[in-house]
């Protein structure tokens, strides 16, 4: 169950960011906006999400102990996820398969990457301020 | 919540009777803090043994099957393993944060997010220690703050 809830919590935080980054792209695109406008369906968007959720929350389901192994795992991580979307990318024909499309896939990973890890900084940020309220009220006195 | 302090007959042992409709999880922690008040705990330092009051500990943590309590600016060992002192302490501000602390709620000055969904518990004597994030629910729990936020 705790999986299922990690897995949907990235689902939706990274198919928003997905979302963004392609509403970008076609907005930006002038010789391939409208072929991607056309070929990037909902369900391809979707499908994109559930399957790096599913692998971001399989990566993250173990705990790091130091800082080192959590970057170690962010790199391991962002690689694995680029070379699903480069994968994804190049059959649902969001880009060309050649340096300048892996580029520019792997520049929108880590956009997606920047806003996922924005959206939980925000989220523990928030739960942090929540506990320090708490505490202050329950041992003020103390 | 009304008070009646009264005198005991000559010759008899003081008590405390706590009469209530229901035994909730404030006032269980109220008779803990009243009966931890008088419990010591044995430590053990290289000059002998010391008896500590739960009150003065900040943690403790298990470091090569050894278990320490840590107090403000001294560290002793305790017999007890960590289980042990998680049951013990099971009603009182004392709560598992990671697999080898246990923290006393009462010393966290404040709390900052860290990296991987974990927490930081920045403690009165300057110390931190993380919070692991299969124990978050729980510091939720112990703090009355629901799931949903409070």
């Amino acid at each position: 169950m705790k999986f299922f809830t990690e897995f949907l919590k990235y689902f939706v935080i990274i198919t928003t960011g997905v979302l963004i980054i392609c509403a970008i792209n076609v907005s930006l695109s002038e010789t391939h906006g409208e072929s991607l406008a056309v070929g990037v369906t909902l369900w391809q968007i979707i499908g994109a999400g559930a399957v790096t959720a599913f692998v971001t929350a399989l990566v993250y389901k173990r705990e790091c102990s130091t800082k080192k192994q959590f970057i170690a795992m962010g790199i391991i991580h962002y690689i694995l996820i680029c070379a699903i979307m480069v994968t994804l990318g190049v059959l649902y024909g969001w880009m060309d398969f050649n340096i300048g499309g892996i580029i520019m896939m792997t520049v929108s990973v880590a956009l997606v990457y920047l806003f996922t890890y924005a959206v939980s900084y925000i989220s523990a940020k928030h739960q942090a301020d929540e506990f320090n309220k708490a505490l202050n009220e329950k041992y003020k006195d103390k | 919540m009304k008070i009646i302090i009264e005198a005991p007959e000559q010759g008899a042992e003081d008590e405390i009777v706590i009469r209530c409709a229901e035994l909730d999880s404030e006032l269980m922690e109220l008779i803990y803090a009243l009966k931890s008040g008088r419990s010591k705990l044995t430590a053990y330092t290289e000059d002998g043994i010391v008896k500590l009051s739960p009150k003065e500990i900040f943690y403790f943590e298990a470091v090569d099957n050894k278990v320490f309590a840590y107090c403000e600016k001294s560290v002793f060992e305790v017999k007890q393993k960590l289980y042990e002192l998680e049951e013990s302490f099971a009603n009182s501000d004392f709560i598992r944060v990671g697999k080898s602390v246990i923290v006393n709620v009462s010393k966290i000055v404040k709390i900052s997010p860290s990296f991987n969904g974990r927490f930081e518990a920045h403690l009165k004597n300057g110390e931190k220690t993380v919070i692991s994030r299969q124990y978050v629910p729980e510091l939720k729990r112990k703090l009355n703050i629901s799931e949903g936020g409070r």
